[in-house]
């Protein structure tokens, strides 16, 4: 999301134009939430996720939930699971095309994004269908490629964070966030190479190939790096709070912590986080940004104060928006796959498609949209 | 659909004043709901003896094969994947639709206040007791099983009647009551030979167990007598205005009249094709055509140009709005048909089980509603049906 994309120079400060006057005294300065502080606590930086590991630890112990029927805690698990993976997961891929397609200017400037970019994936869909063991090669880059997506999204929402309240980076701080993060993709995803056990064979049903081993030497380099930048990224805290007086928001660090720990957890614990992860910090977060961007897109000319417009998002506007988002998440992550089903081809394969076909555009397009660099988005982003 | 509501005294022509302001121009009062072509195959019944003969010539009462080698298998392919778009795309969505009618506007969320705001709690509730008690479902769908005829027979009714006052058959109101009742007799007759027949009455539907009552023959006899009576009633009629007023009743009403009886007579292998394309091909496509040109219309008359939306529909039918329309009503679709029961598979039920008991639930406000939305004496919605 945001992340690739913060490329400001140095500090972003203010909204530069006009909202100030929109905002009573009382609110003066960016507001500092996404929606409000509880919400952004369960659905934005991960209290949410963590809640739910911490019952499923407390209820089951170290394993997903593998079915309702097995006890009460595991049905009301699994019921959030599925519900999460169905109001925030599964929909939030279809925010991006609210993004895209929102207003007369979104749509002048994202031609290309929902045009070409959208056309590209019907070939892509056909030959999935088409050339056997394909699907399973795009699901496999999905696999791959998710993780460093979910790291963008993360730091470009704790970046939010941090100037919102005023936690400014200059440009080398910010790289080494940047790269902190990036290492641990760089550390997973190297891992997720060399070591056929960090590999799953079937995704769902479809069959995943290995490309690798990769010589384990990058591994080692990469767990290197890891714990370099690590290192680094703490003493940028600790400089900036005994020299600046300034301590990072404390949702910025647990953006950072969840995020993490969904990538450097191993075994029944890091199949806990992706069980939970993808709908109730991933998804969730994404669609609150979204949802905010919505609406205050549409309220911002009319000099709204943004105290109001974020109320509006848990009001009606902020339900028609989620409605209409979760409507065309089941229409292509249940509708499509079902109706390929009805007319002779496999489920899960054309689900694994689907999944593919939609992230691709997805990852691509985030990239292009979400840049703080843009004075309109950056207004809207952090007012 | 608008059937049950046709009750202007004899003059279906739109009111002389206009029933908003912003109207600058009269109606267009067009011959067709679209166009003929489009008429011919979505509304009056085209795609679904098209889709029905070819099932014919090909299979002829047998069952399709799509993985039958040759040409004949490329026929049952493309058989099946009509009969699945068409569900996804017509049937489906078309009682979506009706929401998209009840919550369009502030203003027909208030009229339809009680069809908005309180009776899906109704369905909701009635899924629930489904969900808890077997026996309830197959009451339900059993229930569904009748009322769907007759809705579909009130819908046909009353498509035909926008035919005639469309082309200036116009039916006095005894005229009118008696083709009423021919439709409501031939609607009593197919469900009487559900409730008397045991043949007639599925054992189980989609593995919903049913109930049988099994009432007396003699209520078919009765039904059948009456639907005789009714049927020279209106033929008498259609024969008393060709000579009398020198006016021949309208194709697409004949179509319409044809379409319906070929449905409820149907038996054996002709009743299951028909019912696996007349949902969409028929019945969904024509409810989708007259919603959606209403929704068009009616933000044509709040645009003050309703007379360019009615004479330009079929580009209409591919607007922005429309398509924001077909999205939604689509999406829903699939989310209600498709995604509930796909989520309550998880809890072990069946999804096709689900499904169907799913649709009994929403049809039962969805036929509801219908009765009250489509009222052509109301000034408003005669004016833009019309048009």
């Amino acid at each position: 999301m945001v992340s690739s994309s913060i490329a400001s120079s140095g500090a972003l400060g203010q909204p530069s134009d006009g909202q100030s006057e929109a905002i009573p005294a009382a609110h003066s300065g960016p507001y500092p939430w996404i929606i409000s502080p509880i919400f952004d606590f369960i659905f934005v930086f991960g209290g949410g996720a963590i809640a739910l590991l911490v019952l499923n630890y407390a209820y089951l112990g170290w394993r997903v939930p593998d079915g309702v029927m097995t006890s009460p805690a595991a049905w009301w698990l699994m019921t959030v699971g599925f519900l999460s993976q169905h109001i925030f997961a599964d929909s939030h891929n279809s925010a991006t095309y609210l993004r895209i397609w929102g207003s007369d200017e979104d749509r002048a400037r994202f031609k290309f994004h929902r045009t070409w970019l959208a056309y590209s994936t019907i070939p892509m869909f056909i030959m999935g269908l088409t050339v056997p063991g394909l699907t399973g090669a795009f699901v496999y880059i999905y696999l791959i490629t998710v993780y460093w997506h979910y790291v963008a999204q993360a730091f470009g929402i704790a970046l939010i964070y941090c100037y919102k309240r005023g936690y400014m980076l200059n440009n080398a701080e910010k790289e080494i966030f940047r790269w902190f993060l990036f290492s641990i993709v760089g550390y997973t995803t190297i891992r997720f190479l060399t070591y056929r056990e960090f590999s799953p064979r079937s995704w769902f049903g479809v069959d995943i190939p290995f490309w690798g081993p990769l010589p384990e030497v990058f591994f080692f380099i990469a767990r290197f790096a890891c714990v370099g930048m690590t290192i680094a990224f703490v003493v940028l805290l600790a400089r900036k709070y005994f020299k600046e007086n300034k301590m990072m928001p404390w949702p910025s660090l647990m953006v950072v912590a969840t995020v993490a720990g969904l990538g450097l957890s191993q075994d029944a614990a890091n199949s806990m986080f992706w069980f939970y992860v993808p709908g109730f910090f991933h998804g969730s977060q994404y669609l609150a940004v979204c949802m905010a961007y919505y609406i205050k897109e549409r309220g911002m000319p009319q000099g709204m104060d943004t105290w109001n417009i974020t109320k509006s998002a848990l009001g009606s506007p902020g339900m028609k928006y989620l409605g209409l988002v979760i409507l065309s998440g089941c229409f292509f992550y249940v509708g499509i796959p079902h109706f390929f089903m009805q007319i002779g081809q496999p489920y899960s394969l054309v689900a694994g498609l689907v999944l593919a076909c939609v992230n691709y555009h997805h990852f691509v397009t985030d990239a292009a949209i979400w840049r703080l660099r843009d004075p309109r988005c950056r207004k809207i982003l952090l007012a | 659909m608008v059937s049950t509501t046709f009750q202007f005294d004899g003059d279906a022509r739109p009111a002389p004043e206009p029933a908003s302001d912003k109207v600058v121009a009269k109606a267009a009062n067009t011959r067709w709901i679209v166009n003929p072509v489009f008429d011919s195959v979505f509304v009056f019944g085209g795609a679904l003896w098209l889709i029905f003969a070819l099932q014919i010539f090909w299979f002829h009462w047998d069952v399709i094969d799509p993985k039958a080698g040759g040409v004949a298998g490329s026929v049952a392919y493309l058989l099946l994947f009509l009969s699945t778009f068409g569900s996804y795309l017509f049937a489906d969505s078309h009682t979506i639709a009706t929401y998209v009618r009840i919550y369009s506007t502030e203003e027909n969320r208030q009229r339809f206040k009680l069809y908005a705001y309180y009776l899906p709690w109704v369905s909701g509730l009635m899924f629930a007791l489904c969900l808890i008690y077997p026996k309830a479902a197959g009451f339900c769908v059993y229930l569904h099983l009748m009322w769907v005829f007759q809705h579909y027979v009130g819908q046909t009714f009353g498509i035909s009647l926008i035919y005639c006052y469309k082309r200036g058959y116009f039916f006095k109101p005894w005229e009118r009551e008696t083709y009423r009742w021919f439709m409501h007799s031939f609607s009593a007759y197919i469900i009487s030979r559900i409730l008397c027949y045991r043949e007639l009455s599925p054992d189980d539907l989609y593995g919903v167990k049913l109930p049988f009552y099994g009432l007396p023959y003699q209520l078919v006899s009765v039904t059948k007598i009456i639907l005789i009576v009714m049927t020279l009633a209106f033929v008498t009629v259609v024969v008393r205005k060709f000579i009398v007023e020198k006016k021949l009743i309208p194709l697409p009403t004949l179509c319409l009249i044809f379409s319906i009886l070929g449905i409820g007579l149907s038996t054996g292998m002709a009743n299951a094709i028909v019912w696996v394309y007349g949902p969409p091909f028929f019945h969904g496509s024509q409810y989708l055509a007259v919603s959606l040109a209403f929704y068009l219309k009616e933000k044509g008359l709040e645009e003050g140009r309703l007379n360019e939306v009615s004479q330009h529909l079929l580009s209409q039918f591919v607007s922005p709005a429309a398509m924001k329309y077909w999205g939604i009503v689509i999406m829903a679709g699939i989310f209600v048909y498709v995604g509930v029961p796909s989520l309550l598979q998880n809890y072990g039920y069946g999804f096709v089980w689900t499904a169907t008991v799913i649709q009994a639930c929403v049809n039962f406000h969805h036929f509801v509603t219908d009765g009250a939305i489509w009222r052509l004496r109301d000034p408003k919605c005669r004016e833009i049906l019309l048009a």
